[in-house]
């Protein structure tokens, strides 16, 4: 049965494109997430693009920055989350310039949301937003589908977050040390990736904090142990 | 033509800071022919001088209804008057259709400021040429503003505008402070003293000349909504205040009762 | 007046010879007639006062306000022509409310300074408008917390953040005066209006910027900005007039962050040692005339 891309209901009444993507348009069947912890904030992604059941990309970069120490999450349609994030870009650039000051994350977000939000009808996008500023630290906020804005001390999406909400649940602890922050990503999205057919690849991973931006590698042909540049 | 370089248009200042056309504005308010308007703790009055063009004529309006609680007299442009009280009836009969009650008088007030200070400030744009007393009673009881064509609005006790205006308001300084406990009627009779005050020399109040619009609100908040008494039904209060019965004591006149029949 | 006669004042945009714009300038004369405005920032927050003359006895005692609320934490006071100052004060209230609506907290003070500067700057364009006849104080309290995020949805996470920068301040009392040519700075204590001169020597013997900014308590720049108000109308004593202040302090402190009117109990008490204070000069300086 055709379910067609509109977001409505199906002839039959019953059926409706749930994801809203249309015929062939590529998707981000992901597990993303971040997390604050002592210093900052970690976010990490799985790297799977699918159009159906083909992989169309396995090494993807699902974290998009968006400045300096303000990245994003994607998951949802490739096409939506890229032009979205692309506009936010462009916005918080045009801010700093103006204002003569970074933006703070919750700018960012407030932002993100307001694109998401104007245009819910014609997005499918589930984002998080991450960032470190000086005076707020590391902050977490996600953004899911209907365009709601949620401040989180860390969050989790895509399809393969339902099946870590357990591990995380249990697993997450306020503040914790860096190391153990970002064990605690790897062993999340270990999880996401085992169980969730739309996810998989490598793990990428950014840590954010008064240092700036540091990126994380981590393969699957080593068990995702070692840390690749 | 011109008196001199700085008074042809609204968005020229002279050198000391004035804008010559929104004076030349003001004065409009004077050629047209007063109103007075007074405000008391539970109520507030509008009284006005009605003109005709000839004796065979009809007389110009003076006082107009806004909405239930608000009632406007004018000086000046009438048509100009019709523009902005147009578009007070708008925005009060929209607030009401918003917020299910009756707009704050100084809301109201506020927005014909704002209106016409834009016209102030525009090429091609000219000020209003009137003023305007605005007499209404919302949650804070009765109140007066006077609106100039610059946009300003003022809160008053009492006010007066128009043609040889001065002279009232000599009159409601006099007797300011015994505006606040007046009731209806003494309020209604303060008025029409200070417009008498403003007639000219042989001109006498008339049925025919003479308008009272009144709105109130009694101590437990009930409101009575603003009403234009015209003709017959002023000559009472028209008598009350005449010379002779200058020295008469104040009250008993019947004319309030039978008007209060129907509200 | 050089500038007369010359036909380069005739129009506004227009560039006399030697660069001017007459228009502003003239714009500024009408400030100068305007009752005085004065704000006073100290560490604990900012305080607005207008000297309102009483045109008419007629006008209602205490009704008609002249210092605006913008947002809940910004206020705005205005020496001039007051429709343009409430014209002006509209926008400010839009520029604000855009400025929530999209980035979903509040404006800082340094913010809407800077846009209602270019906002006022526009009108010295263009020949089809004239500039404000006001000039602007703009005073606020940015919050010195986390900056709060409107229509968040919860509470949000209990724990705080990681990785703030520790011994960083931010946020605080903030003041800024507009002129009609869009001119803006940041200031300690502002003056405008007819009474300006006197005004700004009074502040000036605060210290605003040293020492006596430090120490200066909220409660005390109310006191002073009083006296300021009543030393400024000493000079021309010809009408009456009203007294109109608010404040704004920290989330510490009396208003707890919002801009309000000053209590009435404080306005009088600060309106009565301000008359002490001016009695008391006469009579210095009528000591000093018989010596």
């Amino acid at each position: 049965m055709e379910f067609g891309n509109s977001g409505f209901l199906n002839e039959d009444g019953i059926h409706l494109d749930m994801d809203r993507l249309k015929k062939g348009e590529v998707n981000l069947g992901t597990s993303i997430m971040a997390v604050t912890f002592k210093d900052g904030v970690i976010l990490g992604a799985d790297s799977r693009t699918t159009t159906g059941a083909y992989i169309a990309n396995r090494v993807t970069d699902k974290l998009t920055q968006v400045h300096d120490t303000i990245w994003c999450c994607r998951s949802g349609s490739a096409a939506d989350t890229q032009a979205v994030a692309d506009i936010v870009k462009y916005q918080l650039e045009l801010f700093h310039m103006m204002n003569g000051k970074p933006p703070t994350t919750q700018t960012a977000a407030a932002i993100f949301q307001e694109i998401c939000y104007a245009n819910k009808d014609m997005l499918s996008a589930g984002l998080i937003i991450a960032g470190w500023d000086e005076r707020h630290g590391g902050q977490v906020y996600s953004i899911p589908l209907g365009g709601s804005l949620h401040k989180q001390p860390y969050a989790i999406g895509g399809s393969g977050s339902t099946y870590i909400y357990g591990y995380c649940d249990a697993n997450w602890r306020e503040g914790m040390e860096e190391e153990d922050a970002v064990n605690f990503v790897k062993g999340a999205l270990r999880e996401a990736i085992k169980w969730d057919g739309s996810s998989g690849g490598v793990i990428r991973m950014v840590v954010l904090t008064a240092k700036g931006a540091d990126r994380h590698l981590y393969l699957p042909d080593t068990d995702y142990k070692v840390r690749h540049a | 033509m011109f008196r001199n370089n700085y008074d042809n248009d609204s968005v020229t200042f002279s050198p000391q800071g004035r804008i010559f056309q929104v004076e030349y504005a003001a004065e409009a308010v004077k050629q047209g022919s007063v109103v007075v308007g007074i405000a008391s703790k539970t109520h507030v009055a509008l009284v006005a001088i009605k003109r005709n063009a000839e004796e065979l004529s009809s007389y110009q309006k003076k006082l107009f209804p806004i909405d239930e609680h608000v009632g406007i007299a004018i000086a000046g442009l009438t048509s100009d008057a019709r523009v902005l009280s147009n578009f007070m009836k708008q925005q009060c009969l929209a607030h009401r259709l918003t917020y299910g009650r009756s707009m704050p008088v100084r809301t109201l007030v506020d927005m014909i400021g704002s209106k016409a200070q834009i016209n102030t400030q525009h090429y091609g744009k000219r000020p209003y040429g009137v003023g305007l007393l605005v007499a209404g009673v919302d949650d804070h009881g009765p109140h007066l503003f006077e609106f100039q064509p610059s946009g300003m609005t003022e809160e008053m006790v009492a006010f007066a505008i128009g043609a040889r205006s001065q002279m009232a308001r000599t009159y409601l300084e006099k007797n300011l402070d015994k505006f606040a406990d007046c009731d209806r009627e003494e309020l209604i009779r303060h008025g029409l003293k200070a417009l008498k005050e403003s007639l000219v020399q042989d001109r006498e109040l008339t049925v025919d000349n003479t308008s009272v619009g009144v709105a109130g609100a009694d101590k437990a908040g009930v409101v009575e909504p603003f009403k234009v008494y015209d003709g017959q039904e002023v000559s009472a209060w028209i008598e009350s205040v005449a010379d002779d019965k200058e020295a008469a004591p104040a009250g008993g006149s019947g004319e309030g009762e039978t008007m209060e029949v129907d509200s | 007046m050089t500038s007369i006669g010359t036909g380069y004042d005739l129009a506004n945009s227009i560039f006399s010879p030697d660069g001017r714009n007459f228009q502003v300038e003239y714009a500024v004369k009408a400030v100068e007639n305007g009752g005085t405005s004065i704000g006073i920032r100290c560490k604990e927050g900012v305080v607005l006062a207008v000297e309102k003359i009483i045109t008419s006895k007629l006008l209602k005692p205490n009704a008609n306000k002249r210092i605006a609320t913008v947002d809940r934490h910004l206020g705005i006071v205005y020496s001039g022509m007051i429709p343009d100052g409430r014209h002006f004060v509209d926008r400010a209230r839009d520029e604000a409310r855009a400025w929530r609506d999209t980035f979903k907290t509040p404006i800082a003070t340094a913010d809407l300074a800077s846009r209602m500067g270019g906002y006022m700057q526009a009108y010295t364009l263009y020949q089809s408008v004239r500039p404000f006849g006001i000039t602007a104080i703009i005073g606020g309290f940015d919050p010195s917390t986390d900056l709060p995020v409107d229509g968040e949805v919860g509470r949000g996470p209990s724990c705080g953040a990681g990785g703030k920068v520790p011994g960083k301040t931010f946020g605080g009392p903030g003041l800024y005066m507009i002129e009609p040519s869009g001119l803006y700075w940041g200031y300690y204590g502002a003056a405008t209006g007819k009474g300006r001169q006197a005004a700004k020597a009074e502040l000036e013997k605060l210290d605003l910027a040293g020492p006596g900014g430090e120490s200066l308590t909220l409660e005390q720049a109310v006191k002073e900005a009083a006296r300021i108000i009543y030393v400024a109308h000493d000079d021309n004593k010809d009408k009456d007039f009203e007294l109109e202040m608010t404040w704004i302090s920290g989330p510490d402190g009396p208003t707890k962050g919002l801009h309000q009117e000053v209590p009435r109990a404080l306005r009088e008490e600060a309106e009565r040692l301000a008359k002490k204070a001016l009695e008391s000069d006469d009579e210095d300086e009528d000591g000093k005339m018989e010596e």
